[in-house]
């Protein structure tokens, strides 16, 4: 108890080194923290664009459906798998596909088309929220398009034109009608923006005449649960159909992350580094700078160990103090950015994708326990280790010799 | 003769602290060694997207109809390429000239059809520009001979059931708006690992390309210029444009045909520079807090000289002078540091394969799990400057503080 009250008066002795160590810790602490709820944030961004924006957590197709892409390989007994996914709490769509031919004017181009029921759409993905020109599909049917960007820009067409489809149906016959642009989508990826062709369920049924079977079933919790919890609460309904995770959907974008993350492991310790140094350095320096002090008190009779634990507790209180301070200025910031994104939209007006998934230009910071904690126990460590390498040569110095040393 | 006594005595001084100095030189140095390798490791990631974006689409600048942009159709074409080639080559910095036909395609099988990408170029000139002749995975590339030669992506190849030696056929409009079919034999399957490409792109001799297509002889949708170094693009183009002035030609960055990655990277940019700057304030700090806390330290000595009759301002050069040496030294064992372990990694990559999930091929815009950075002499003297003269702003303080030390009262402490 001695000895941290003597440590506390200490540090006020020279109330304005102890003042340059107190920043140099907290604000590095602060930053570190920031930076670190960035970095992760960063992570948590590429995860809900990849399974928010389209892809959903999970999915549910026939066995055979991905590799065949057949329009007769439907999803088996969809009404139990929509019903479990409801039971469960978890947000589902079911979707039909279909290639055709879309042309305008003497433009024509091949598009998958995909059919949805628009509001269960717009509770499990965020696709509607992402419109270059136009609206998304309303609610009721009525022979709308939401077209890919890219294929839009084929067809040359805007919101409002006319379409020609033609699809070869389900039963054999060929299917063909007039649809309207409705909408164009943002920069969602290589495939949605050069083929896709989003319709209502209903006229989708009519035209490929699917009599009321789906092709995939799109699930996806938002964020209320990790996507193996979501497959495994469907599992047992979606007897006989094949159930994936994002992950194992789409390996690139899985890998990419996982490459993501290796980068930010470096950027962060890159940063560790860098704050370190700044702590152990300013550290080293003002203790150092305090050898002629302790060769006096070694000189009237102070032990060694005497000096080591002063200086020990010395920077113990000032580390402590100041990465809670630090702990609560960086808390602050990584919240404070949580809510408030950082807007990147300036840098890609028209949206951006990578590895055929839209991102969404906004920057936002997760602030997780490990964050906080983390930086704060490794810059007590660095200001422990930083005095205690003077204070060890001190203490073992001989008196003389230190209190020479100016 | 009083700078050179000044600057003896400052670089004197430096070394009766020895250590002090070195905690000071070695925040600078080590902190400008971290920010540089940082700044070099985001360079080199988006140099090779660049990369490989341009090696899949056409060059760093592309000559194109001055509609092609507006809306890309096979029968907004561009030439004769024999005169534009020629009024290329003329151009330094040009290293290759890339003519390709660029159109959409169904293409169908047995097994069901697919939406393509159809990439028609010279196979000496594809072989070497393109990512994919080198990504062979089955079979052989296309050949200047192949009458109905084409090679596929693996994931396409995949989907529609389809293997080397089988045939395709391939249904588009050619420039008056007809409806053509072609028969096709697949020569070859790749496997670049970017979905973009393995499950969209078909590539054919570039004179299929124009017999499918229907277009006029010497006349191709694209011209791609590749330079030796992307950094003359812009001269590039300007020289370009000159020397096309009067065609009816459009000369457009890569940035412009390949927003898509533009605009990644110009996301992707954003959030590297707040981690730049970020770094950068805190080394600023660093070298801000050392050199405060050594200037405190120094108050007996400030007080002691002026005490025996130094002069205010020779002792405020000597400390500034003390100052830009320390900055010197710093940047010095930064650039040495930052830059050898900077050029360390470009050379040898830096293998990030222990990040990447075992099992799945690794894929993606991160090809192989290799990172390099990218170091330039700008970056480089750029940084170098921006801290020397950061450090020479931060010791202003010290120098005028030098000059202004209480001498009675500081020598009376401790």
């Amino acid at each position: 108890m001695l000895t941290l009250r003597i440590a506390w008066r200490n540090l006020w002795r020279n109330n304005r080194r102890t003042a340059i160590t107190f920043a140099a810790l907290s604000l590095n602490t602060a930053v570190l923290i920031a930076s670190f709820a960035l970095m992760l944030g960063m992570l948590d961004d590429l995860v809900r664009n990849a399974t928010d924006l389209v892809v959903g957590q999970v999915q549910v197709h026939h066995p055979k459906y991905r590799s065949e892409r057949s329009i007769y390989d439907t999803v088996i007994k969809p009404g139990d798998i929509l019903q479990a996914a409801a039971s469960a709490g978890i947000a589902a769509s079911p979707r039909a596909y279909g290639f055709g031919l879309v042309s305008h004017g003497k433009n024509s181009a091949g598009a998958r088309f995909c059919g949805v029921f628009p509001e269960k759409e717009k509770k499990t993905v965020e696709l509607y929220k992402h419109l270059l020109a136009g609206n998304y599909l309303p609610d009721k049917p009525g022979k709308k398009l939401v077209l890919g960007r890219k294929l839009a820009k084929t067809l040359e067409v805007k919101v409002g034109d006319e379409i020609i489809v033609v699809v070869q149906a389900a039963d054999g016959s060929m299917g063909n009608d007039i649809y309207h642009v409705a909408g164009i989508l943002k920069s969602m990826g290589e495939g949605i923006d050069r083929t896709l062709a989003m319709v209502h369920y209903k006229d989708m049924e009519d035209l490929f005449a699917l009599n009321g079977t789906f092709h995939e079933i799109v699930l996806n919790s938002s964020g209320k649960m990790p996507e193996d919890k979501v497959a495994a609460a469907i599992l047992p309904s979606a007897k006989g159909n094949e159930v994936m995770t994002w992950r194992q959907l789409m390996p690139p974008l899985n890998d990419m992350l996982n490459a993501m993350n290796g980068m930010l492991i470096l950027f962060g310790a890159i940063f560790f580094l860098a704050a370190g140094l700044g702590v152990m350095n300013t550290m080293l320096m003002s203790t150092f700078e305090r050898i002629r002090e302790f060769g006096l008190l070694k000189a009237i009779g102070a032990t060694p160990w005497r000096i080591i634990k002063e200086v020990s507790a010395e920077a113990l209180l000032l580390g402590v103090a100041s990465t809670l301070a630090g702990g609560a200025i960086g808390t602050f910031l990584a919240w404070y950015f949580q809510y408030h994104p950082i807007d990147l939209t300036g840098f890609a007006p028209d949206g951006i994708s990578a590895m055929g998934v839209a991102m969404n230009p906004e920057w936002r910071a997760t602030l997780s326990p490990e964050t906080v904690w983390m930086p704060i126990v490794v810059m007590w460590i660095i200001s422990l280790l930083a005095v205690l390498w003077p204070a060890v040569r001190a203490a073992r110095l001989d008196p003389v010799k230190a209190l020479v040393q100016v | 003769m009083a700078l050179s006594k000044i600057i003896k005595l400052a670089w004197r001084n430096l070394w009766r602290h020895k250590r002090r100095t070195w905690i000071t030189v070695s925040s600078i140095g080590l902190g400008m060694a971290f920010a540089l390798f940082l700044i070099a490791l985001g360079d080199g990631v988006y140099k090779k997207l660049i990369d490989q974006g341009i090696r899949l689409e056409a060059g760093h600048v592309t000559l194109e109809h001055p509609d092609y942009e507006k809306a890309p159709a096979v029968d907004r074409y561009v030439g004769p390429l024999s005169s534009i080639s020629k009024a290329c080559r003329s151009i330094s910095g040009v290293k290759r000239i890339r003519p390709i036909i660029r159109g959409q395609a169904v293409i169908s099988t047995s097994a069901g059809s697919s939406g393509v990408g159809v990439v028609a170029g010279n196979p000496e000139e594809e072989k070497a520009v393109s990512l994919i002749p080198g990504k062979i995975v089955e079979g052989r590339y296309i050949e200047k001979g192949d009458k109905r030669g084409v090679v596929i992506g693996k994931s396409l190849a995949k989907r529609l059931k389809l293997k080397v030696g089988k045939k395709l056929v391939l249904t588009t409009n050619d420039v008056n708006g007809e409806l053509v079919n072609e028969l096709l034999r697949v020569k070859g399957i790749f496997k670049t690992g970017i979905e973009e490409a393995d499950g969209f792109l078909v590539q054919v001799p570039l004179a299929v390309g124009r017999r499918i297509y229907k277009l006029p002889d010497d006349y191709v949708t694209r011209i791609g210029l590749i330079l030796d170094d992307p950094k003359d693009q812009d001269s590039v183009m300007e020289a370009v444009s000159a020397a096309l002035s009067g065609k009816n030609v459009a000369v457009l960055p890569w940035q412009k045909v390949l927003p898509d990655l533009s605009s990644y990277i110009a996301v992707d940019k954003g959030s590297n520079i707040i981690f730049q700057i970020t770094i950068l304030f805190l080394i600023g700090f660093t070298i801000l807090n050392t050199i405060l806390m050594s200037v405190m330290e120094r108050q007996r000595e400030f007080a002691t000289l002026l005490a025996i009759g130094t002069s205010p301002l020779f002792l405020k050069a000597q400390v500034l002078v003390e100052s830009a040496f320390i900055g010197l030294l710093g940047c010095v064992l930064g650039l040495g540091i930052g830059g050898s372990l900077s050029y360390y990694v470009e050379k040898n990559g830096l293998d990030m394969s222990s990040t990447f999930s075992k099992g799945t091929s690794v894929a993606g815009f991160t090809i192989d799990p290799l990172i390099r950075t990218d170091l330039t002499m700008g970056l480089m003297l750029w940084l170098g400057l921006g801290v020397f003269l950061g450090t020479m702003v931060i010791g202003l303080y010290p120098a005028f503080k030098s000059g202004k030390v209480d001498i009675a009262q500081t020598l009376r402490m401790n």
